[in-house]
């Protein structure tokens, strides 16, 4: 690994994006500025920052005294949460009600949770880890409660930030005991420390570490707060956590539990743990999701499912492959990270879509629940076909992208000889289907209550065309997609050869 | 973008155009339906002539092989070999002939435009089987078939009969489907393939044929032994396979048992019933066992089935036929019988000759639907024949065309089905002389039947008032009439070199020459002297008749099969349904999902009451979970 000093440039995207950010807040309080004309400079501020991205190779690189890693997968996820926090910002000026405007905080605080997100991608030590997810928590407490005349945004506010206070608590002591015991915070080294042998102390400190990031992917039985703070928080919030927030907590995760905790010894305690709590997941989401009425909880229930899925993949990614001696064959790793990448890809997708129609239609309709859509079809096709689109790809029926995604990660289950696991994973995606079922039932076969057509402004229908090509196109050209994440992912793995959806062994 | 994606595209966008913007709007439906069925049919004469190649694959899924599982790649692409071109232009040409049709048949009908939507969608599921490279590919649009045809059968959905005549054909159809997808995954765990294309195919025959298998006309004998082969796969395998695919067929194509669905899709409006119950779908499941005609030879007791089912078909639907006295219900049963030859014709070793009569009965089939139409809409509806009579003055072009399309039926020569039936007849003969016999038989019975629907709703007196006054169709109707007309004369002549024939020797025998077989001077006549005494002995028994002398019963009652399947099978699911339908009330809905609720709910009431204690119980919760998840990894050893 080289450790030169000039590769403090990689950090230029995170710095330009923070200058962008404080240079935006200052100018705010001095300049008189139209919601709409922050909005467009903190997304220009983006788009200049994913294109820096974007000209950066992929590493990998450890730099800042070993605090900093950039590697593909930093590079990856950067661009992912980028997108995800245009995507939020456009949605926060354009399609939702005006979330009380007093002064640009709801647009700059994403930028900033979107810096912590980005600084989360390339942690390889413990303390920036906990600094950028503490950045992310913080900003998003304001962001959940913006709405601070409407009760039910700051009981969500509330509880968000008493159990992402808990969840800190639990974090940095986990932190605190393996820094004890193993004198350091830099992931490689603690990794290089413990690949063959576990002290008790520093098992308890990992599971504490779970615990906190437990709470960020919403995995049971950390994802009490999940469905009553996607219901109060504004919906552009709502699917920023439920996709930025998600998919910061699965980078550190594979960071953590692949990269820390991935020698033989760690392997034996986390794997157990996660394959429990998967399960439960998978069970939980999607068998609660099914008595859900309203339309964000739904969502909230199926987040939760999601994360299930998603962790199958992460499991799979260490376990034993039939008839190979070493755990630590780093192949299958890959093959894993892949499939949690494109599954987080194919559900920021589907879930902002689904999110946009839904902020769209929480002005025009009367609530948010299942019946409130009927006969939606009649009044507005494109939403009605935006949404159900949404909901059968986040349900995996081909040829949409969900069903790439569960495919893959179903064959990853498969490959690896996880069967129980698989079976949930089977049992939760035709019990998901019930409940995603429920509002398209609603949109296309219930006779619509008031029959004013519903007008959509062009930018949102432009957006909606464009997630919706997206949503079939990656579908369709599933192997193209596959490669695309894999190549960008795993560029710098000489060994690698890009190819097809890795899945040799 | 290639330009041969546009047979796909087309109808696609047209359906999806009348999907959401012209249901209500009958003009623009029709413009967009039929001008998409235009352009499919000038870039099917392209592709026919080479001017447009085959576009290029595009790998939508492609896993290596992993432990005991085979890869899977899916390439989906076009195929356009002989084989397919032909069929491509049977369905966009009689296609499109429909659709000109329908303008007129339909263009008092309020919802007309739904009707075009089904059309355009049927249109892209067919054109999809056709074109189809590989079995994932085609059941996709299999399935799409399935669907447009329940749809269209069920187009006049107030009606009680349309909408059960519609359930009906689904149910077989996906029972059918279902071993057709047992079928597909043998092939795929055998083969590790999923490819049609000819040389794939030719690839798994060779690897696991039996050299005697490599003769195919010329193995007659010792048929009903399950070969053994070293090497290749297990024949039990292999017959399974086989069968599973011809199960597929079954239900497209209607064999017996599965054919009790097609009569009663006549529900649906004619031209439904002559493009898609006639022409092309049911055809469907006959191009699909041309295509994979290389596997069934690797099973001679697969093959031999195939022929049994497709003859006993087309004698019992022949059979059934002289007793009905619905028109269309006449027509759908021959139809019935003439995919029995083409399915009796694949498992004697003909494709070429099933495909060849698939081509001139798509002709004339559509062409007496047509013009079946073309009858019941000039008599407001009437479809009983026993209320008709005397049209042939009345409407002559309809009753003119309606003679070709029966002529070229019964097989009269110089029509194209007389040479269709012959070839098939010296492929049987070569077989087994049962097969030829049956097949003879059956002739006779397709001349009896026809001469009698024609003797009783063409000639004789008027028999109600309705019969009195007809009036002949718009010229936009019997124009197609007439085109069908010609090629229903021209379709089966030698000009055309059996296009097919080219196929037949892609894989087959290293290229060598298969000469067809032939009928022997005197088995060559059998079959014309039946057809003739087959119309004469319907023209003397029915000429100037007003009720049936003939009163077969087991022969009206269809040979009591729906009454059977109505006892039994749908009987007993009853039962199963209503156990179902308890499991799902009360364990599925009551105790898991409304349990599940309750207390969800439940506890959201308890919490609810101590409004400051629901963060400090999930505060509880959460610390709860750390607990037990720190005591079970580390302490619970």
């Amino acid at each position: 690994m080289i450790n030169a000093s000039y590769h403090i440039a990689y950090f230029a995207p995170v710095i330009l994006l923070t200058v962008w950010a404080l240079g935006l807040l200052l100018a705010e309080a001095f300049i008189p500025l139209t919601p709409r004309q922050t909005a467009w400079t903190a997304l220009a501020g983006l788009l200049l920052t994913g294109l820096l991205t974007l000209a950066f190779d992929t590493g990998p690189w450890i730099f800042w005294s070993g605090l900093c890693k950039w590697d593909g997968a930093a590079k990856f996820f950067n661009l992912f949460f980028v997108a995800t926090a245009m995507l939020v910002i456009w949605m926060g000026d354009e399609v939702q009600e005006p979330v009380s405007h007093d002064g640009g905080e709801f647009v700059v605080l994403p930028l900033f949770t979107t810096i912590g997100l980005m600084l989360l991608a390339m942690a390889n030590d413990f303390m920036l880890l906990f600094v950028a997810l503490e950045l992310v928590t913080i900003s998003f407490y304001i962001l959940v409660a913006y709405q601070r005349r409407n009760p039910a945004a700051l009981e969500a506010g509330i509880k968000y930030l008493i159990l992402g206070g808990l969840s800190s608590a639990f974090l940095i002591m986990g932190i605190a005991y393996i820094f004890g015991l193993t004198g350091t915070t830099r992931f490689d080294a603690i990794a290089l420390e413990l690949q063959f042998y576990l002290r008790t102390g520093v098992a308890f400190g990992m599971l504490l570490v779970l615990i906190g990031i437990g709470f960020k992917i919403a995995m049971v039985p950390f994802h009490i707060w999940a469905p009553d703070v996607y219901e109060g928080a504004p919906n552009s919030i709502t699917a920023f956590l439920s996709v930025g927030s998600k998919a910061g907590g699965f980078i550190i995760l594979m960071r953590v539990v692949l990269g820390v905790f991935g020698g033989p010894a760690g392997v034996g305690i986390w794997v157990p743990v996660l394959s429990v709590v998967a399960i439960l997941s998978l069970i939980l989401g999607n068998l609660a999701a099914i008595p859900q009425r309203n339309l964000k909880r739904l969502l909230g229930y199926s987040s939760i499912g999601h994360t299930g899925f998603i962790l199958v993949a992460v499991i799979g990614a260490v376990t034993l492959l039939p008839g190979q001696s070493s755990p630590l064959y780093i192949t299958d790793r890959i093959t894993g990270q892949i499939a949690v990448s494109v599954y987080l890809v194919t559900y920021l997708l589907a879930t902002f879509t689904a999110f946009i129609v839904l902020a769209v239609l929480n002005r025009r309709l009367p609530g948010l629940e299942i019946h409130h859509l009927a006969g939606l079809s009649q009044r507005s096709p494109l939403l009605a076909a935006a949404f159900a689109l949404s909901l059968i790809s986040l349900a995996g029926v081909p040829p949409l992208s969900g069903f790439v995604a569960k495919l893959m990660v179903i064959l990853v289950a498969w490959n690896h000889g996880l069967y129980t696991l698989l079976f949930f994973v089977i049992f939760a995606a035709v019990a998901a289907l019930y409940y995603y079922l429920g509002p398209i039932k609603a949109m296309y076969w219930s006779e619509p209550l008031d029959e004013t057509p519903i007008r959509v402004n062009l930018s949102t229908t432009i957006v909606l065309y464009v997630l919706i090509v997206l949503l079939i196109g990656t579908g369709f050209w599933a192997q193209s997609f596959s490669s695309f994440v894999n190549n960008s992912y795993l560029a710098h793995a000489a060994t690698h050869a890009a190819g097809s959806l890795a899945f040799k062994q | 973008m290639d330009i041969a994606w546009l047979l796909l595209l087309l109808p696609l966008v047209a359906t999806v155009a009348i999907l959401l913007r012209f249901h209500r709007d009958p003009l623009n439906a029709i413009i967009a339906s039929v001008g998409s069925a235009s352009l499919c049919f000038i870039i099917t004469l392209l592709v026919v002539f080479d001017w447009v190649p085959q576009p290029a694959t595009w790998n939508w899924i492609s896993f290596p092989a992993s432990g005991s599982i085979p890869g899977l790649t899916i390439e989906v692409g076009m195929i356009f070999d002989p084989l397919a071109k032909g069929m491509l232009l049977i369905v966009t040409g009689v296609g499109l002939l429909i659709h000109i049709y329908s303008i007129g048949y339909m263009k008092a009908d309020p919802s007309c435009g739904r009707f075009f939507g089904g059309l355009s969608i049927f249109m892209f599921s067919m054109t999809g089987i056709v074109i189809s490279t590989n079995l994932i590919e085609m059941f996709f649009f299999w399935e799409g078939v399935g669907l447009s045809s329940y749809l269209l059968i069920g187009f006049w959905y107030t009606r009680d009969s349309a909408a059960i005549a519609a359930n009906k054909a689904f149910v077989c159809n996906r029972l059918a489907d279902f071993g057709f997808m047992l079928g597909i995954l043998l092939f795929w765990k055998m083969m590790g393939t999923v490819s049609v294309l000819p040389e794939k195919l030719a690839q798994c025959y060779h690897q696991n044929a039996l050299p005697a298998m490599h003769s195919i006309l010329g193995n007659q004998a010792g048929l009903h032994t399950l070969f053994a082969h070293e090497g290749g796969h297990s024949p039990v395998f292999l017959t399974l396979m086989v069968l599973g695919l011809f199960a597929g067929c079954m239900g497209k194509s209607a064999m017996f048992p599965f054919h009790v669905w097609l009569p009663d899709a006549m529900e649906g409006p004619t031209p439904v019933s002559a493009l898609i119950h006639a022409a092309t779908m049911v055809a469907a499941g006959v191009y699909m066992l041309c295509r994979v005609y290389p596997l069934l030879a690797l099973s001679n007791l697969g093959l031999e089935f195939i022929a049994f089912i497709g003859c006993l078909t087309a004698v019992g639907a022949a059979l059934i036929a002289v007793q009905q006295n619905d028109i269309k219900r006449i027509l759908a049963y021959s139809t019935l019988s003439q995919l029995g030859y083409m399915v009796m014709a694949v498992g004697c070793g003909g494709p070429a000759a099933a495909m060849f009569h698939l081509t001139t009965h798509a002709f004339y089939k559509a062409l007496l639907f047509l013009a079946a139409g073309s009858v019941i809409h000039a008599l407001h509806e009437e479809q009983d024949i026993w209320k008709m009579g005397g049209l042939f003055k009345k409407i002559p072009l309809t009753a003119w065309t309606f003679g070709i399309g029966l002529l070229a039926l019964i097989g009269c020569p110089l029509l194209s089905g007389f040479y269709s039936k012959d070839l098939i007849l010296a492929f049987a003969f070569h077989t087994h002389p049962l097969f030829y016999w049956v097949g003879s038989f059956t002739a006779f019975l397709t001349a009896f039947y026809m001469t009698r629907l024609y003797v009783i709703a063409f000639f004789g007196p008027a028999r109600t008032p309705a019969a009195e006054h007809p009036h002949e169709s718009p010229s936009v109707m019997t124009v197609p009439l007439v085109i069908l007309a010609t090629f229903s004369v021209i379709a089966g002549w030698s000009i055309w070199g059996y296009g097919i024939k080219d196929y037949y020797h892609t894989w087959a025998v290293n290229g060598q020459d298969i000469p067809l077989p032939e009928l022997p001077g005197f088995y060559g006549f059998v079959p014309l002297v039946l057809v003739v005494s087959g119309v004469l002995a319907a023209y003397y028994l029915y000429c100037d008749r007003s009720t049936d002398p003939l009163d077969i019963r087991i022969l009206a009652q269809k040979f009591y099969i729906d009454d059977f399947y109505d006892r039994s099978l749908v009987g007993g699911q009853q039962h199963a349904v209503n156990l179902l339908s308890w499991l799902d009330n009360w364990v599925l809905d009551g105790f898991i999902i409304r349990g599940a609720a309750y207390v969800t709910v439940g506890i959201g009431e308890i919490l609810r009451l101590f409004q400051t204690g629901n963060l400090q119980t999930y505060a509880f919760l959460f610390s709860l979970g750390g607990a037990v998840v720190i005591y079970f990894a580390l302490f619970a050893h």
